[in-house]
């Protein structure tokens, strides 16, 4: 790996640029769904949710180096803690939400003893293996979980008696609250002393070790964190589809975030949620033209690894430096 | 883009001033979706196919209204499943579904057509649809598990069985015939049930244990690529010689016979189509299929055909009115038609009423692999009385 400047070239001329650009977006997002059709807004919810789980990965996969094959263990456990309690024990979204953010911080806790002991490839293996068993125990659990056909009717949360989200708008404003949260969460996270101390984990870890940094305890919150904000990706995703399935925490699920993260650039944080909204536009759009969809995407990660091999941010990024440098 | 949105709105608006009520000439929009990529493509496409087929016998036209297919691909996954109905509802805005055999999705897509109000022709075997999730607006042509597991049952008690196996999927098709089985035979006598996982590719454990002990038959719950391979295995053992095998619902389904061992001949089942019923309508059916296919049709393609027939002569009983919601599922419910296998209907929970054949696998004068067909049982209703 090439040797990324320790401070991010940060022009001042950039966040003027972020501080313009920031109001006119914040607009645009707040009245899309006065704009959009319902179908429109929904792909939009569905945009913005797995652009969240993407960041979270790119916290690990990015900025700690650490490739993980079973993140959507931690989007599923939530998922299935949010719907189980809304549905057996009727709990409202302000309690059930943070019980399964602590779920799958806990199922973190668990994986991340059990996982951070491997680096590289080991590590890309032990997250399959340990996701695999979250999802055996979806799957097989039937009594409690429904199986193969997973729990359908959970309902809508309400944030209280006189504000069910019910309605898509309201709805839309919900996720984009808290996806907006995760966001600017894990911006605060990367811009930290902790996120600049995971960077170095990522080009060296003897050398971070050397400088008297417990690298263990760095990756392992780094760790934790990343999956309580996929948690609550999973969580809004449960509350959008109003059914859980094992299919949330599938090994193809957690290839398809993967993917998404490389395809817009890894250790970039906007790369990832471009490309999660583009492989979400890309597979609802073509699909209803050809079946030959995956086709489709399957040239664009060939171009993506041909002409842009850091993603697509990247691919922007080096271009604007290029252009800095006359 | 948005321009040329915006104009051809236009255009068709005062297009629709000039040529009086614009339903009458608006197409009749239908809604199809199946796995068309990933595992289950392979019975996805080809339902797909026999739908296409329904409507180009009528030339695409029904009660003198164009008629339009919209085609979707759930990928067999329920969240994608969900999102395309969602597409097809809100964007194309169909007037109705012809979707989905994948019971996951099914389940997913159930309290979502039910809100909508659209009406929905699902081949989903899943029991749920015409009970805990029952609703005006499903209606389910394909048997439910309880519904082909407690035929086979019977119709093997009628042969004498007394003692069995059972070897099934660990999914709820596989456990739920599993347990329609004990409640005719009574658990004591159900020897054995082993539920190996989808996908598994040695059944030797199992059958090594089948074959020391003393049973009437075997019932299988699987199919797809897992059946096939459980006959071979099931020769190789010697236990075609020793015990039967009664493939539950589609298990030598015609188009998993393409697959199947030579020595699968004498495997039987009991299901809702036989290939070599010969009758005009089923006649018109293989031979209209091939055409466009090639290959043999079988019990998937046959629901699908039918599943399409039953909406097309629902529309016919209504004008064509398909605006008019109501009339059309009231048509549906009572709709009677004549298809490849007999009469076929829909019961008071909307659930599929159609003759069942008693199937065994023989050799057929091409060489080939075919279903003889035994007897029928007519007219097989969902048994909701001992299944709530």
């Amino acid at each position: 790996m090439t040797a990324l400047p320790s401070k991010p070239v940060r022009s001042r001329r950039g966040a003027a640029a972020v501080l313009l650009g920031l109001p006119p977006a914040l607009l645009a997002l707040l009245s899309l769904p006065y704009l959009l059709s319902t179908y429109d807004l929904g792909i939009v919810v569905q945009m913005m949710i797995f652009s969240l789980f993407a960041m979270s990965l790119d916290l690990l996969v990015g900025f700690t180096g650490m490739p993980s094959l079973g993140h959507a263990a931690y989007f599923g456990i939530a998922a299935y803690t949010a719907g189980l309690l809304a549905l057996k024990l009727g709990w409202g979204v302000w309690f059930a939400m943070p019980a399964a953010l602590i779920a799958s911080a806990l199922t973190a806790v668990l994986f991340g003893f059990l996982a951070l002991r491997t680096r590289g490839s080991y590590f890309l293996m032990i997250t399959l293996a340990l996701s695999q068993v979250a999802w055996g125990i979806a799957f097989g659990w039937r009594s409690l979980t429904g199986g193969d056909d997973g729990m359908p009717n959970i309902p809508r949360p309400s944030l209280d008696a006189h504000w069910p989200l019910t309605d898509d708008r309201a709805f839309y404003y919900f996720v984009l609250a808290f996806v907006g949260l995760g966001t600017l969460l894990l911006v605060r996270i990367v811009a930290s002393p902790f996120g600049y101390a995971l960077r170095g984990i990522r080009e060296s870890e003897t050398r971070m070790r050397a400088l008297g940094y417990d690298v263990w305890r760095y990756k392992f919150a780094a760790f934790v964190l990343a999956a309580v904000l996929a948690g609550l990706a999973g969580c809004l995703y449960v509350y959008y589809n109003r059914f859980v399935s094992p299919d949330y925490l599938q090994v193809v699920r957690s290839a398809e975030v993967l993917l998404m993260v490389i395809l817009g650039g890894a250790g970039t944080l906007i790369g990832p949620a471009i490309g999660a909204s583009l492989i979400v536009v890309l597979e609802n759009l073509i699909s209803a033209y050809t079946e030959r969809w995956l086709m489709m995407i399957g040239v664009i990660y060939i171009l993506v690894a041909m002409f842009a091999p850091r993603g697509i941010m990247g691919f922007i990024r080096e271009r604007l430096r290029a252009r800095a440098r006359p | 883009m948005r321009l040329v949105q915006v104009l051809a709105l236009i255009g068709s608006a005062v297009f629709g001033v000039l040529n009086g009520p614009a339903w009458s000439q608006e197409p009749i929009k239908i809604g199809v979706m199946f796995p068309l990529t990933g595992p289950i493509s392979g019975q996805g496409i080809p339902e797909r196919d026999a739908i296409k087929q329904a409507f180009d016998e009528e030339g695409d036209t029904v009660a003198g209204r164009k008629v339009e297919l919209l085609y979707e691909d759930s990928e067999g996954r329920p969240d994608v499943g969900l999102t395309k109905t969602k597409a097809l509802v809100e964007r194309d805005k169909v007037d109705l579904l012809l979707s989905e055999l994948v019971s996951s999705v099914g389940a997913a897509m159930a309290p979502y057509v039910t809100q909508q109000k659209i009406p929905w022709i699902s081949t989903v075997a899943l029991d749920s649809l015409t009970r805990g999730q029952k609703s005006k607006y499903i209606f389910r042509f394909v048997p439910s598990t309880y519904q082909y597991a407690s035929v086979a049952a019977r119709f093997t008690q009628k042969l004498g069985w007394k003692k069995v196996y059972f070897i099934g999927w660990n999914a709820p098709p596989g456990r739920e015939s599993a347990d329609v089985v004990k409640k005719f035979y009574g658990a004591g006598n159900v020897l054995d049930a082993q539920f190996p996982n989808v996908g598994t590719s040695d059944y030797s454990p199992y059958l090594t244990e089948m074959a020391a002990g003393k049973a009437d038959g075997i019932f299988a719950a699987m199919w797809g690529a897992d059946a096939p391979r459980l006959v071979s295995q099931y020769a190789d053992y010697g236990l075609n010689k020793k015990m039967p095998l009664f493939g539950i619902a589609s298990f030598t389904s015609e188009e998993l016979l393409a697959h199947m061992p030579p020595q699968a001949v004498g495997v039987q089942s009991i299901y809702t189509y036989c290939g070599t019923l010969d009758t005009p309508e089923n006649r018109k059916f293989v031979s209209g299929f091939q055409a466009r296919d090639h290959a043999l049709p079988g019990s998937y393609t046959y629901m699908g055909y039918m599943a399409a027939k039953m909406v097309i002569q629902a529309l016919k009983d209504i004008g064509g009115k398909i605006e008019d919601r109501d009339a059309f599922i009231d048509a549906l419910s009572k709709v009677h038609v004549k298809g490849p296998m007999g009469m076929t209907s829909f019961d008071s929970h909307h659930g599929m009423v159609a003759d069942f054949y008693q199937l065994t696998v023989e050799k057929g004068p091409d060489g080939k692999l075919q279903n003889h067909c035994g007897e029928r049982i007519a007219q097989v209703k969902d048994p909701y009385d001992l299944f709530p």
